[in-house]
């Protein structure tokens, strides 16, 4: 035991910052192992990894800043990195800051370094991947790099486990001597010394709870966004920017001239222990990219490459989905043959089970996109594909990065949203979200069965090949995407103003992917899904059952038993029936009688004029758990039953029911799938929304754009159609 | 000496950053991630239909819109 037990009692708190792309979440993974926790700042979605280390003597809580390649505040994740490091996030601040640097691509990486030694941290180096530096035939003289530097530099190939014991203890000597872990300043040039005395005049005016430490820390609120330092203290940013007003000439502003200054000096050290520091053409990466950068070649491989990855999320999620499905469907089973037959028992099957089999049913799909993505990630290509791809996706208002989790919108927009979190801009990501429901999902088939089969399957084939149906499901896809083109285009203007971030996007060297890395990914993708998403498409759940169950009128009681009475009298197999019916009739009247019943009654009048009548009223809130459950919904409003398993032959058959009472005819169908092509029906994404934009403004305000748009769009198939002579 | 703007260097032709002609803060962030005077510099492709550029400065490599790389003057390395 150590004699000093305050020291001991408390963790080391030690932070990695580093650039994307240097394995510093690989090094992250090796140090904590299995014990790690993922969350995100409070506010903002920027991921917060915090987990523990066992080094010998005194444990760290280790903290994984946001990757970034600089630390002015031009991003979410700058911002972040900047602020744990200066103590304004909930974690304290660091003790030691690891700063880990890609021994293949240093010079940019040691940026970063200069920067956050300027703010006043204790910073060592993890000089890591040196194995594929060598490769690329670059050789680091580690001694000469820290005496140039004046830090401690520990060689590591973090993949590897390689390096982590000289780790250990280069930040226990950090720790305990802070003064190893400081670099001497840049010796800046006059305009940026001016710049300096000017902006720490206007920070003592403004005294800030943290002031700045040192000549660094003054420069850094001085290159930061205004917005950023108006909100440490209002005004500041203003106050910055017109005591050191950016100059006509850009490249004579002092923030620039700092960064060409830090680099004079990278350059020139560097130079003094890296032989071939500069190379020309990454030999290996450059390589692969003549093939899948080729226009033609390049084009037809990237295409099979996301024809593969949308099969994994569409079909190859398939039959895990179906074992979900299944197996909640035997445990509602037990449960309900198991449990006494009360109100907590339908509560705990229908909200509560229901609510969980609906969040585990997204499980596969999540799993396969993630691993997808991550693979892709991993290997280098996914930045590849934004590259490829860009100048199409900016013709609908979109970056490249968007390109993925629009793909896998087509599957389900719930793994599709959390996707977006690849995308850097926050605007772009926002606008990427609020149009990915247009894309026709899945579970919007069952839909277009149920009224295909119900109004369009006896119509002669379009010029004798092209079936009806077929077509006009074919026409709800194009829809989809030709308003999710329009409502970009519509909110970038209005609602997410600005954004279209410059394409400033690493294509960085094609590595094997690190299948720890991979798992650590998808293990924290499903957590994060289930306890935070999940929560909430329960609770919604349950809220909608109730409005489906209560107040619990069924038949009439004397009526009841009168039809029961009667069906006793029958002989096998007419009692069953008889009975059966009866079931049907009394959910069917339960469910009229319901709040969601009665509000489907209530909302008629505004459904009308769509071509829909009050039972398609109740489909329309019932569906809202999730599109599909339009099916079971119709079944038992219609009395033809309620049925777990939608499969075509009951969709067909609920469809022909409500064909024949006259609530679907081919152009109520098609109205009611234009509808269903565009609205928000499902909890699942909006609860999704909620978590991955940290607020509830946006589900709510997807709702109501793409609720009225669908509303709109009906509302014109329907009255146009009755125009011209349809029915 | 006539400049050139890195959109419209030949690919795979070796150039020096002249001058970063942007203002603002996609102007900091270029000079950030390496686009200093001097530092060497590459066209390594263009993306069909006018899609972005890749281009390489010093040991890093990234893709860049056309337009964003025009502010890029550059020299063509002795």
């Amino acid at each position: 035991m150590s004699a000093d037990t305050a020291t001991a009692s408390r963790p080391l708190e030690v932070a990695l910052a580093g650039n994307p792309n240097t394995g510093k979440t690989t090094l992250f993974n090796a140090l904590t192992g299995a014990r790690a926790h993922v969350g995100n700042y409070p506010g903002i979605t920027v991921e917060r990894r915090v987990g523990m280390h066992d080094a010998a003597g005194q444990p760290w809580r280790v903290t994984d800043l946001p990757g970034c390649y600089s630390l002015s505040a031009h991003s979410p994740e700058e911002e972040i990195a900047h602020h744990a490091l200066t103590g304004r996030t909930e974690d304290p601040i660091p003790d030691v800051v690891v700063v880990v640097v890609d021994a293949a691509n240093v010079a940019r990486n040691l940026l970063l370094l200069l920067q956050i030694a300027e703010i006043g941290r204790p910073v060592l180096v993890a000089l890591n991947m040196m194995d594929a530096a060598r490769k690329e035939g670059i050789e680091i003289d580690v001694a000469a790099l820290q005496r140039e530097l004046g830090c401690l530099v520990v060689p590591m190939v973090a993949a590897r486990g390689d390096g982590i014991e000289a780790l250990n203890e280069a930040v226990a000597e950090v720790a305990a001597h802070p003064e190893r872990g400081r670099i001497t300043e840049t010796a800046w040039p006059q305009p940026v010394t001016d710049a300096i005395d000017k902006a720490r005049e206007v920070l003592a005016r403004f005294s800030l709870q943290r002031p700045p430490e040192s000549n660094g820390g003054v420069l850094w609120w001085l290159a930061t966004d205004p917005d950023v330092a108006d909100a440490e203290a209002p005004g500041l940013g203003t106050a910055l920017l017109q005591a050191v007003p950016r100059p006509d000439d850009p490249t004579q502003d002092p923030r620039r001239l700092a960064t060409v200054a830090r680099f004079t000096r990278i350059d020139a050290l560097l130079s003094r222990c890296v032989k071939r520091h500069i190379v020309t053409t990454s030999g290996r990466s450059e390589r692969v990219d003549r093939v899948l950068l080729h226009p033609g070649l390049g084009a037809v491989l990237f295409i099979l490459a996301m024809t593969a990855l949308f099969q994994a999320v569409f079909a190859g999620a398939q039959p895990a989905v179906d074992l979900v499905e299944s197996g909640m469907g035997a445990l509602s089973d037990l449960a309900r043959t198991h449990l006494p037959d009360n109100l907590l028992r339908d509560v705990l099957i229908d909200g509560v089970l229901a609510g969980v089999s609906g969040t585990l049913v997204f499980l596969p799909q999540i799993l396969m996109l993630f691993l997808g993505i991550s693979l892709l990630e991993d290997s280098g290509y996914l930045a590849r594909t934004a590259y490829l791809v860009d100048q199409l996706m900016a013709r609908i208002g979109l970056p490249g990065k968007a390109f993925v989790p629009l793909l896998s919108a087509y599957a389900c927009a719930v793994p599709a949203i959390m996707a977006t979190r690849t995308m850097p801009d926050r605007r772009d990501r926002l606008l990427t979200i609020m149009v990915a429901p247009l894309m026709s999902c899945s579970a919007r088939l069952p839909v277009y069965t149920l009224v295909t089969a119900a109004v369009f399957a006896h119509q002669a084939p379009i010029w004798g090949i092209f079936s009806l149906g077929g077509l006009v499901v074919t026409a709800m896809y194009a829809l989809g995407f030709l308003l999710a083109i329009l409502s970009a285009f519509v909110l970038r203007r209005t609602a997410i103003k600005g954004g279209g971030a410059p394409l400033l996007l690493e294509m960085p060297p094609y590595r094997w992917p690190r299948w720890r890395n991979v798992a650590r990914m998808l293990v924290d993708r499903a957590r994060l899904f289930l306890t935070q998403t999940g929560t909430v498409i329960v609770a919604l759940t349950v809220i909608l059952w109730a409005l489906m169950t209560f107040p619990r009128q069924g038949l009439d009681p004397d009526l009841r038993t009168a039809r029961e009475t009667h069906a006793q009298t029958l002989q096998e197999p007419a009692r069953a029936d008889a009975l059966a019916a009866l079931e049907r009739e009394d959910a069917q009247v339960k469910l009229q009688n319901s709040v969601a019943g009665r509000i489907g009654h209530a909302i008629e009048p505004t459904i009308a004029p769509l071509g829909f009548d009050w039972r398609i009223g109740i489909g329309l809130v019932g569906s809202f758990a999730a599109r599909e459950v339009l099916v079971p919904i119709m079944g038992q409003v219609f009395g033809r039953g309620s049925q777990a398993d939608i499969d075509d032959r009951y969709a067909a058959d609920v469809g022909k029911t409500m064909a024949n009472s006259g609530a679907l005819t081919p152009l109520k169908g098609l109205s009611l799938m234009v509808f269903f092509a565009i609205a928000m029906q499902c909890l699942s994404t909006l609860a999704t929304i909620r978590r991955e934009t940290n607020s509830w403004g946006w589900p709510i305000f997807a709702v109501f754009y793409l609720n009225s748009l669908a509303w709109l769009m009906s509302f014109a198939v329907y009255q146009i159609g009755t125009r011209l002579g349809f029915a | 000496m006539a400049f050139q703007t890195l959109d419209s260097i030949p690919a795979g032709q070796q150039h020096h950053v002249t001058r970063v002609a942007l203002a603002g803060v996609l102007g900091d962030r270029l000079v950030e991630l390496g686009f200093t005077p001097g530092a060497p510099v590459q066209l390594l492709r263009r993306a069909p239909f006018g899609g972005p550029l890749q281009v390489q400065v010093r040991d890093f490599v990234l893709s860049l819109r056309r337009a964003d790389a025009q502010a890029i003057h550059t020299e063509q390395a002795a």
